[in-house]
Protein backbone atom coordinates (compact mmCIF):
# COMPACT_ATOMS: atom_id res chain seq x y z
CA UNK A 1 0.00 0.00 0.00
CA UNK A 2 2.53 2.42 0.78
CA UNK A 3 4.40 1.94 -2.56
CA UNK A 4 1.32 2.83 -4.57
CA UNK A 5 0.88 5.69 -2.37
CA UNK A 6 4.53 6.87 -3.10
CA UNK A 7 4.38 6.94 -6.88
CA UNK A 8 0.78 8.12 -7.08
CA UNK A 9 1.48 11.78 -8.66
CA UNK A 10 0.54 14.56 -6.04
CA UNK A 11 -3.35 15.78 -6.00
CA UNK A 12 -1.82 19.13 -7.22
CA UNK A 13 -0.07 17.65 -10.18
CA UNK A 14 -3.01 15.29 -11.14
CA UNK A 15 -5.44 18.01 -10.62
CA UNK A 16 -3.47 20.52 -13.13
CA UNK A 17 -2.55 17.64 -15.93
CA UNK A 18 -6.13 16.74 -16.12
CA UNK A 19 -7.45 20.70 -16.10
CA UNK A 20 -4.83 20.76 -19.41
CA UNK A 21 -5.62 17.89 -20.71
CA UNK A 22 -9.82 19.26 -21.02
CA UNK A 23 -8.51 22.54 -21.65
CA UNK A 24 -6.52 21.57 -24.61
CA UNK A 25 -9.13 18.93 -26.16
CA UNK A 26 -12.01 22.05 -25.78
CA UNK A 27 -9.90 24.25 -27.75
CA UNK A 28 -8.80 21.50 -30.34
CA UNK A 29 -12.13 20.34 -30.94
CA UNK A 30 -14.46 23.52 -30.85
CA UNK A 31 -13.68 25.20 -34.26
CA UNK A 32 -14.79 21.30 -35.26
CA UNK A 33 -17.76 21.56 -33.21
CA UNK A 34 -18.72 24.55 -34.12
CA UNK A 35 -18.76 23.88 -37.88
CA UNK A 36 -20.78 20.89 -37.49
CA UNK A 37 -23.70 23.00 -35.52
CA UNK A 38 -23.40 25.93 -37.96
CA UNK A 39 -23.86 23.66 -40.92
CA UNK A 40 -27.05 21.89 -39.16
CA UNK A 41 -28.90 25.14 -38.90
CA UNK A 42 -30.51 27.67 -41.47
CA UNK A 43 -28.07 30.72 -41.84
CA UNK A 44 -30.52 33.25 -39.76
CA UNK A 45 -29.35 30.73 -37.07
CA UNK A 46 -25.82 30.13 -38.19
CA UNK A 47 -24.73 33.91 -38.83
CA UNK A 48 -26.62 35.15 -35.20
CA UNK A 49 -24.72 36.93 -32.73
CA UNK A 50 -26.38 35.05 -29.70
CA UNK A 51 -24.15 32.17 -29.21
CA UNK A 52 -26.81 29.66 -27.72
CA UNK A 53 -29.34 30.94 -31.15
CA UNK A 54 -26.72 29.31 -32.94
CA UNK A 55 -26.61 25.82 -30.85
CA UNK A 56 -30.47 25.55 -30.51
CA UNK A 57 -31.57 27.28 -33.61
CA UNK A 58 -34.94 28.59 -32.51
CA UNK A 59 -35.94 29.79 -36.19
CA UNK A 60 -35.12 26.62 -37.71
CA UNK A 61 -37.26 24.78 -35.15
CA UNK A 62 -39.92 26.82 -36.51
CA UNK A 63 -40.15 25.18 -39.85
CA UNK A 64 -40.85 22.34 -38.56
CA UNK A 65 -36.69 21.14 -38.42
CA UNK A 66 -35.58 19.75 -35.55
CA UNK A 67 -34.29 17.08 -33.26
CA UNK A 68 -36.13 15.32 -30.13
CA UNK A 69 -34.22 14.12 -27.28
CA UNK A 70 -35.30 10.44 -28.53
CA UNK A 71 -33.95 11.50 -31.23
CA UNK A 72 -30.40 12.58 -30.11
CA UNK A 73 -30.41 9.91 -27.46
CA UNK A 74 -30.73 6.92 -29.99
CA UNK A 75 -28.46 8.79 -32.83
CA UNK A 76 -25.53 9.32 -30.32
CA UNK A 77 -26.36 5.58 -28.69
CA UNK A 78 -25.57 3.96 -32.36
CA UNK A 79 -22.92 6.21 -33.24
CA UNK A 80 -21.02 5.34 -29.82
CA UNK A 81 -22.48 0.90 -30.22
CA UNK A 82 -20.60 1.44 -34.42
CA UNK A 83 -17.12 2.81 -32.45
CA UNK A 84 -17.26 0.35 -30.11
CA UNK A 85 -18.20 -2.61 -33.05
CA UNK A 86 -15.17 -1.02 -35.07
CA UNK A 87 -12.91 -1.51 -32.39
CA UNK A 88 -12.88 -5.24 -31.49
CA UNK A 89 -16.12 -7.15 -32.66
CA UNK A 90 -15.13 -6.18 -36.71
CA UNK A 91 -11.34 -6.99 -36.35
CA UNK A 92 -11.81 -10.77 -34.29
CA UNK A 93 -14.51 -11.49 -37.12
CA UNK A 94 -11.89 -10.42 -40.10
CA UNK A 95 -9.31 -12.18 -38.63
CA UNK A 96 -11.63 -15.22 -38.68
CA UNK A 97 -13.28 -15.70 -41.96
CA UNK A 98 -10.15 -14.18 -44.39
CA UNK A 99 -8.31 -16.94 -46.36
CA UNK A 100 -4.92 -17.72 -45.09
CA UNK A 101 -2.81 -14.81 -46.29
CA UNK A 102 -5.38 -12.33 -47.36
CA UNK A 103 -6.16 -10.56 -44.34
CA UNK A 104 -5.59 -7.58 -46.11
CA UNK A 105 -8.71 -8.61 -48.74
CA UNK A 106 -10.78 -9.66 -45.72
CA UNK A 107 -10.24 -5.86 -43.86
CA UNK A 108 -11.23 -3.86 -47.37
CA UNK A 109 -13.84 -6.30 -47.63
CA UNK A 110 -15.16 -6.46 -44.22
CA UNK A 111 -14.68 -2.27 -43.54
CA UNK A 112 -16.72 -1.35 -46.58
CA UNK A 113 -19.93 -4.07 -46.21
CA UNK A 114 -19.38 -2.08 -42.32
CA UNK A 115 -19.46 1.20 -43.78
CA UNK A 116 -22.13 1.31 -46.33
CA UNK A 117 -24.54 -0.94 -43.80
CA UNK A 118 -23.77 1.79 -41.47
CA UNK A 119 -24.67 4.46 -43.51
CA UNK A 120 -27.82 2.11 -44.23
CA UNK A 121 -28.83 2.23 -40.70
CA UNK A 122 -28.43 5.72 -39.56
CA UNK A 123 -29.47 7.51 -43.02
CA UNK A 124 -32.21 5.36 -44.09
CA UNK A 125 -33.70 2.58 -41.61
CA UNK A 126 -33.05 5.49 -38.48
CA UNK A 127 -34.79 8.58 -39.48
CA UNK A 128 -37.79 6.26 -40.56
CA UNK A 129 -38.01 4.92 -37.33
CA UNK A 130 -37.70 7.78 -35.31
CA UNK A 131 -40.38 9.80 -37.31
CA UNK A 132 -42.98 6.72 -35.93
CA UNK A 133 -41.51 6.65 -32.37
CA UNK A 134 -41.47 10.17 -32.04
CA UNK A 135 -45.54 10.63 -32.95
CA UNK A 136 -46.26 7.96 -30.20
CA UNK A 137 -43.70 9.74 -27.29
CA UNK A 138 -45.57 12.78 -26.81
CA UNK A 139 -43.78 15.68 -24.22
CA UNK A 140 -40.08 13.70 -25.44
CA UNK A 141 -41.01 13.53 -28.89
CA UNK A 142 -40.98 17.38 -29.18
CA UNK A 143 -37.94 18.86 -31.35
CA UNK A 144 -35.73 20.61 -29.55
CA UNK A 145 -32.61 21.94 -30.73
CA UNK A 146 -32.97 23.00 -34.41
CA UNK A 147 -31.58 20.40 -37.35
CA UNK A 148 -31.95 20.33 -40.64
CA UNK A 149 -29.86 18.38 -43.80
CA UNK A 150 -30.70 20.36 -46.08
CA UNK A 151 -27.24 22.19 -46.71
CA UNK A 152 -25.94 18.36 -47.15
CA UNK A 153 -28.53 17.47 -49.88
CA UNK A 154 -27.89 20.88 -51.92
CA UNK A 155 -23.75 20.58 -51.44
CA UNK A 156 -24.06 16.59 -52.12
CA UNK A 157 -26.11 16.38 -55.14
CA UNK A 158 -27.60 19.97 -56.76
CA UNK A 159 -23.45 21.60 -56.60
CA UNK A 160 -22.05 17.70 -57.54
CA UNK A 161 -19.94 17.45 -55.08
CA UNK A 162 -20.51 13.74 -55.27
CA UNK A 163 -18.48 14.02 -58.45
CA UNK A 164 -15.24 16.18 -56.46
CA UNK A 165 -15.58 12.95 -53.95
CA UNK A 166 -15.33 10.45 -56.99
CA UNK A 167 -12.15 12.49 -58.04
CA UNK A 168 -10.68 12.38 -54.66
CA UNK A 169 -11.46 8.71 -54.22
CA UNK A 170 -9.53 8.00 -57.87
CA UNK A 171 -6.67 10.20 -56.84
CA UNK A 172 -6.34 9.04 -53.07
CA UNK A 173 -6.49 5.29 -53.68
CA UNK A 174 -4.03 5.44 -56.97
CA UNK A 175 -1.60 7.40 -54.77
CA UNK A 176 -1.83 5.02 -51.39
CA UNK A 177 -1.55 1.82 -53.81
CA UNK A 178 1.19 3.13 -56.01
CA UNK A 179 3.54 4.65 -52.73
CA UNK A 180 2.71 1.75 -50.87
CA UNK A 181 4.18 -0.82 -53.54
CA UNK A 182 6.97 0.77 -54.69
CA UNK A 183 7.73 2.68 -51.25
CA UNK A 184 7.49 -1.09 -49.39
CA UNK A 185 10.53 -2.52 -52.14
CA UNK A 186 12.72 0.85 -52.03
CA UNK A 187 12.46 0.62 -48.07
CA UNK A 188 13.41 -2.95 -47.89
CA UNK A 189 16.01 -2.68 -50.21
CA UNK A 190 17.74 0.70 -48.71
CA UNK A 191 17.17 -0.72 -44.96
CA UNK A 192 19.23 -3.90 -45.74
CA UNK A 193 21.87 -2.13 -48.33
CA UNK A 194 25.25 -0.77 -46.19
CA UNK A 195 26.37 0.65 -49.40
CA UNK A 196 27.40 4.27 -50.00
CA UNK A 197 24.73 4.34 -53.20
CA UNK A 198 22.00 3.45 -50.78
CA UNK A 199 22.84 6.38 -48.34
CA UNK A 200 22.93 8.90 -51.57
CA UNK A 201 19.77 8.01 -52.82
CA UNK A 202 18.00 8.78 -49.29
CA UNK A 203 20.18 12.07 -48.92
CA UNK A 204 18.63 12.67 -52.59
CA UNK A 205 15.11 11.52 -51.32
CA UNK A 206 15.40 14.18 -48.25
CA UNK A 207 16.13 16.69 -50.67
CA UNK A 208 13.39 15.83 -52.80
CA UNK A 209 11.16 16.01 -49.67
CA UNK A 210 11.96 19.50 -48.53
CA UNK A 211 11.34 20.59 -51.77
CA UNK A 212 8.21 23.01 -51.68
CA UNK A 213 4.81 21.27 -53.92
CA UNK A 214 4.98 24.54 -56.05
CA UNK A 215 8.69 23.78 -57.23
CA UNK A 216 6.89 20.32 -58.47
CA UNK A 217 4.00 22.03 -59.85
CA UNK A 218 5.71 24.35 -61.76
CA UNK A 219 8.03 21.70 -63.63
CA UNK A 220 4.72 19.68 -64.70
CA UNK A 221 1.87 22.16 -65.42
CA UNK A 222 3.57 22.93 -69.10
CA UNK A 223 4.62 18.98 -69.49
CA UNK A 224 0.81 18.47 -68.30
CA UNK A 225 -0.99 21.14 -70.94
CA UNK A 226 1.19 20.34 -73.66
CA UNK A 227 1.26 16.83 -73.59
CA UNK A 228 -0.98 15.96 -76.71
CA UNK A 229 1.54 17.11 -78.95
CA UNK A 230 4.84 15.51 -76.61
CA UNK A 231 3.30 12.46 -76.33
CA UNK A 232 2.21 12.31 -80.64
CA UNK A 233 5.36 10.80 -81.90
CA UNK A 234 4.69 7.90 -79.08
CA UNK A 235 1.44 7.71 -78.78
CA UNK A 236 0.39 8.85 -82.38
CA UNK A 237 -3.33 10.38 -81.95
CA UNK A 238 -4.54 8.95 -79.01
CA UNK A 239 -1.90 10.86 -76.95
CA UNK A 240 -4.06 12.32 -74.17
CA UNK A 241 -4.02 15.69 -72.61
CA UNK A 242 -3.18 15.00 -68.86
CA UNK A 243 -4.17 18.37 -67.66
CA UNK A 244 -7.56 18.00 -66.06
CA UNK A 245 -7.56 14.37 -65.76
CA UNK A 246 -7.67 13.52 -61.85
CA UNK A 247 -6.28 10.33 -62.66
CA UNK A 248 -2.80 12.01 -63.62
CA UNK A 249 -2.15 14.19 -61.14
CA UNK A 250 -2.00 10.75 -59.00
CA UNK A 251 2.41 10.85 -60.85
CA UNK A 252 2.56 14.52 -59.30
CA UNK A 253 1.47 13.52 -55.75
CA UNK A 254 3.18 10.13 -55.83
CA UNK A 255 6.05 12.47 -57.01
CA UNK A 256 5.90 14.46 -53.93
CA UNK A 257 5.07 11.88 -51.44
CA UNK A 258 7.67 9.02 -52.02
CA UNK A 259 10.87 10.22 -50.26
CA UNK A 260 9.24 10.68 -47.34
CA UNK A 261 7.25 7.39 -47.56
CA UNK A 262 10.62 5.85 -48.21
CA UNK A 263 12.19 7.16 -45.68
CA UNK A 264 8.90 6.05 -43.47
CA UNK A 265 9.26 2.03 -44.33
CA UNK A 266 13.04 2.42 -44.04
CA UNK A 267 13.06 2.52 -40.52
CA UNK A 268 10.58 0.33 -39.72
CA UNK A 269 12.60 -2.26 -42.11
CA UNK A 270 15.30 -1.34 -39.84
CA UNK A 271 13.84 -2.42 -36.61
CA UNK A 272 12.99 -6.05 -38.24
CA UNK A 273 16.07 -8.04 -37.76
CA UNK A 274 17.70 -9.10 -40.38
CA UNK A 275 18.29 -12.66 -39.29
CA UNK A 276 14.58 -13.09 -39.89
CA UNK A 277 15.00 -12.92 -43.34
CA UNK A 278 18.32 -14.72 -42.88
CA UNK A 279 16.49 -17.67 -41.58
CA UNK A 280 13.74 -17.50 -44.17
CA UNK A 281 17.05 -17.64 -46.96
CA UNK A 282 18.03 -20.49 -45.17
CA UNK A 283 14.57 -22.48 -45.20
CA UNK A 284 14.55 -22.61 -49.17
CA UNK A 285 12.51 -18.87 -49.81
CA UNK A 286 13.70 -16.98 -52.42
CA UNK A 287 14.63 -13.18 -52.08
CA UNK A 288 11.52 -11.99 -53.29
CA UNK A 289 9.34 -15.08 -51.32
CA UNK A 290 11.15 -13.85 -47.78
CA UNK A 291 9.98 -10.02 -48.00
CA UNK A 292 6.08 -11.46 -49.20
CA UNK A 293 5.87 -14.24 -46.86
CA UNK A 294 8.38 -13.74 -44.02
CA UNK A 295 8.82 -9.81 -43.48
CA UNK A 296 5.39 -8.00 -45.13
CA UNK A 297 3.35 -10.01 -42.14
CA UNK A 298 5.13 -8.20 -39.23
CA UNK A 299 5.28 -4.71 -41.35
CA UNK A 300 1.68 -4.41 -41.46
CA UNK A 301 1.35 -1.31 -38.70
CA UNK A 302 4.40 0.18 -40.64
CA UNK A 303 2.36 0.00 -43.68
CA UNK A 304 -0.95 0.74 -42.28
CA UNK A 305 1.04 4.11 -40.73
CA UNK A 306 2.86 5.06 -43.73
CA UNK A 307 -0.22 4.55 -45.90
CA UNK A 308 -2.29 6.88 -43.73
CA UNK A 309 -0.13 9.55 -44.09
CA UNK A 310 0.57 8.69 -47.89
CA UNK A 311 -3.83 8.79 -48.02
CA UNK A 312 -3.56 12.29 -45.80
CA UNK A 313 -1.23 14.33 -48.10
CA UNK A 314 -3.71 13.00 -50.94
CA UNK A 315 -6.62 13.77 -49.62
CA UNK A 316 -5.69 17.14 -48.05
CA UNK A 317 -3.70 18.36 -51.47
CA UNK A 318 -4.69 21.79 -52.35
CA UNK A 319 -1.56 23.53 -54.66
CA UNK A 320 -1.40 20.26 -57.36
CA UNK A 321 -5.02 19.19 -57.33
CA UNK A 322 -6.08 22.77 -57.82
CA UNK A 323 -3.37 23.50 -60.48
CA UNK A 324 -3.40 20.65 -62.72
CA UNK A 325 -7.54 20.17 -62.82
CA UNK A 326 -10.52 22.24 -64.46
CA UNK A 327 -12.27 24.42 -61.56
CA UNK A 328 -15.23 22.02 -62.46
CA UNK A 329 -13.66 19.13 -61.93
CA UNK A 330 -11.47 18.96 -59.04
CA UNK A 331 -10.94 17.28 -55.87
CA UNK A 332 -12.84 17.67 -52.64
CA UNK A 333 -10.35 20.70 -51.11
CA UNK A 334 -10.28 22.55 -53.86
CA UNK A 335 -13.84 22.65 -54.76
CA UNK A 336 -14.49 23.45 -50.86
CA UNK A 337 -12.54 26.33 -51.10
CA UNK A 338 -13.63 27.76 -54.35
CA UNK A 339 -17.11 27.82 -52.83
CA UNK A 340 -16.09 30.66 -49.85
CA UNK A 341 -13.78 32.45 -52.43
CA UNK A 342 -17.15 32.86 -54.34
CA UNK A 343 -19.44 36.25 -53.84
CA UNK A 344 -22.05 34.51 -51.81
CA UNK A 345 -25.32 34.47 -50.12
CA UNK A 346 -25.19 33.74 -46.46
CA UNK A 347 -26.78 30.27 -47.64
CA UNK A 348 -24.02 29.74 -49.77
CA UNK A 349 -21.95 30.43 -46.71
CA UNK A 350 -23.84 27.42 -44.82
CA UNK A 351 -23.45 25.12 -47.96
CA UNK A 352 -19.30 25.54 -47.73
CA UNK A 353 -19.48 25.04 -44.31
CA UNK A 354 -21.27 21.38 -44.82
CA UNK A 355 -18.71 20.92 -47.24
CA UNK A 356 -15.86 21.10 -45.47
CA UNK A 357 -18.02 19.03 -42.54
CA UNK A 358 -18.45 16.28 -45.14
CA UNK A 359 -15.03 16.48 -46.02
CA UNK A 360 -14.04 15.13 -41.96
CA UNK A 361 -16.33 11.89 -41.98
CA UNK A 362 -14.28 9.73 -44.33
CA UNK A 363 -11.47 10.98 -41.93
CA UNK A 364 -13.43 9.86 -38.65
CA UNK A 365 -14.02 6.46 -40.17
CA UNK A 366 -10.60 5.42 -41.14
CA UNK A 367 -9.13 6.30 -37.87
CA UNK A 368 -11.84 3.95 -35.71
CA UNK A 369 -10.56 1.53 -38.11
CA UNK A 370 -7.01 1.50 -37.78
CA UNK A 371 -6.70 3.25 -34.53
CA UNK A 372 -4.43 0.23 -32.57
CA UNK A 373 -2.64 -0.58 -35.65
CA UNK A 374 -1.95 3.29 -35.74
CA UNK A 375 -0.74 3.64 -31.68
CA UNK A 376 1.52 0.46 -32.39
CA UNK A 377 2.93 1.88 -35.98
CA UNK A 378 3.55 5.54 -34.23
CA UNK A 379 5.50 4.14 -31.64
CA UNK A 380 7.30 1.66 -33.38
CA UNK A 381 8.88 3.56 -36.11
CA UNK A 382 11.59 6.24 -36.24
CA UNK A 383 10.36 8.89 -38.15
CA UNK A 384 7.14 11.56 -38.04
CA UNK A 385 5.59 13.94 -40.24
CA UNK B 1 19.74 27.21 -19.96
CA UNK B 2 22.93 27.14 -21.80
CA UNK B 3 23.39 23.52 -20.93
CA UNK B 4 19.72 22.56 -21.99
CA UNK B 5 20.99 24.38 -25.46
CA UNK B 6 24.80 22.26 -25.22
CA UNK B 7 22.70 19.07 -25.06
CA UNK B 8 20.26 19.81 -27.73
CA UNK B 9 22.67 20.71 -30.31
CA UNK B 10 24.98 17.39 -28.94
CA UNK B 11 21.83 15.54 -29.84
CA UNK B 12 21.75 16.83 -32.83
CA UNK B 13 22.13 13.24 -34.69
CA UNK B 14 20.15 12.04 -37.68
CA UNK B 15 16.65 11.87 -36.31
CA UNK B 16 16.63 14.96 -34.73
CA UNK B 17 17.46 16.55 -38.02
CA UNK B 18 14.96 14.73 -39.61
CA UNK B 19 12.33 16.37 -37.34
CA UNK B 20 14.03 19.56 -37.13
CA UNK B 21 13.84 19.90 -41.04
CA UNK B 22 10.20 18.94 -41.39
CA UNK B 23 9.77 21.61 -39.54
CA UNK B 24 11.87 23.96 -40.70
CA UNK B 25 10.09 23.03 -44.40
CA UNK B 26 6.85 23.08 -43.41
CA UNK B 27 7.20 26.78 -41.79
CA UNK B 28 9.57 27.90 -45.52
CA UNK B 29 6.71 26.62 -47.77
CA UNK B 30 3.70 27.65 -45.89
CA UNK B 31 0.66 27.88 -48.21
CA UNK B 32 -2.57 26.96 -47.52
CA UNK B 33 -2.94 29.18 -44.79
CA UNK B 34 -2.72 31.90 -47.76
CA UNK B 35 -4.95 30.65 -49.46
CA UNK B 36 -7.12 29.87 -46.61
CA UNK B 37 -7.43 33.13 -44.97
CA UNK B 38 -6.85 35.02 -48.23
CA UNK B 39 -3.93 36.98 -46.49
CA UNK B 40 -2.14 38.06 -49.87
CA UNK B 41 -2.76 41.35 -49.17
CA UNK B 42 -1.14 41.55 -46.43
CA UNK B 43 1.55 38.50 -46.29
CA UNK B 44 2.58 36.06 -48.81
CA UNK B 45 5.19 33.50 -49.20
CA UNK B 46 6.95 32.10 -52.06
CA UNK B 47 5.08 29.09 -52.47
CA UNK B 48 2.19 31.50 -53.15
CA UNK B 49 3.62 33.65 -55.05
CA UNK B 50 4.81 30.40 -57.08
CA UNK B 51 1.19 29.11 -57.54
CA UNK B 52 -0.02 32.94 -58.21
CA UNK B 53 1.98 33.21 -61.48
CA UNK B 54 1.08 29.78 -62.25
CA UNK B 55 -2.28 30.51 -62.11
CA UNK B 56 -4.05 31.93 -65.73
CA UNK B 57 -4.91 35.28 -65.84
CA UNK B 58 -7.69 37.21 -67.45
CA UNK B 59 -6.92 36.43 -70.52
CA UNK B 60 -5.73 32.83 -69.87
CA UNK B 61 -2.34 32.91 -69.75
CA UNK B 62 -0.08 31.10 -67.44
CA UNK B 63 3.43 33.06 -66.79
CA UNK B 64 5.39 30.03 -66.29
CA UNK B 65 8.78 31.75 -66.97
CA UNK B 66 8.19 33.60 -63.76
CA UNK B 67 6.88 30.89 -62.01
CA UNK B 68 10.30 28.70 -62.79
CA UNK B 69 12.04 31.83 -61.55
CA UNK B 70 10.40 32.24 -58.02
CA UNK B 71 10.40 28.01 -57.77
CA UNK B 72 14.38 28.80 -58.44
CA UNK B 73 14.58 30.94 -55.63
CA UNK B 74 12.25 29.01 -53.04
CA UNK B 75 14.85 26.11 -53.99
CA UNK B 76 17.90 28.23 -53.47
CA UNK B 77 16.56 29.16 -50.28
CA UNK B 78 15.74 25.09 -49.35
CA UNK B 79 19.48 24.54 -49.99
CA UNK B 80 20.78 26.96 -48.27
CA UNK B 81 18.51 25.81 -44.97
CA UNK B 82 19.32 22.36 -45.45
CA UNK B 83 22.80 22.61 -44.96
CA UNK B 84 23.62 22.18 -41.23
CA UNK B 85 21.30 19.24 -41.50
CA UNK B 86 22.84 17.34 -44.32
CA UNK B 87 25.92 17.93 -42.49
CA UNK B 88 24.50 16.38 -39.58
CA UNK B 89 23.36 13.19 -41.24
CA UNK B 90 26.38 12.90 -43.29
CA UNK B 91 28.27 12.91 -39.72
CA UNK B 92 26.04 10.55 -38.35
CA UNK B 93 26.17 7.71 -41.27
CA UNK B 94 30.35 8.81 -41.42
CA UNK B 95 30.09 7.33 -36.99
CA UNK B 96 27.81 4.36 -38.05
CA UNK B 97 30.19 3.52 -40.87
CA UNK B 98 33.67 3.37 -38.62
Amino acid sequence: MKDINLIRQPIGLRFSSYFFLIFWCIVAAFPIFWITVISVKLPIDAFNSNPLNVIFGPVTLTQGKGLSFIDITVGLAIILFTAKLTTGWLGRRVNKYSPNGYLWFGWIIGSMAFGISFIVVFFAIMPSMLSVLNDYAGELGNNIIGFSTQHYSTVWFERDFINNFKNSLLVTTGVVTISLTFGTLAGYGLSRSGSNLAFWILIIALIFRALPHSVLVTGYLPFFINSAEILRPIFGDAAPTLYGMPWATIAVLVAINQPFTIWMLRSFFQSIPSELDEAARVDGCSHFQAFRRVIMPVMWPGVITTGLFSFLLAYNDFLVTSMLLEAQNTTMVPAIVSMFNMETTTTDQVVAVAAAVSIIAPLFFLVMFFQRQIVTGLTAGAVKG
Amino acid sequence: MAKITLCYFASFNAFNSFVTLIHLMDAYRVFEEVIGFSSQAHVISLQWLTYDFLTSDLMGNRSIGRASASSMLTMIGITLLLIPVLRGVWIDYKDKRL
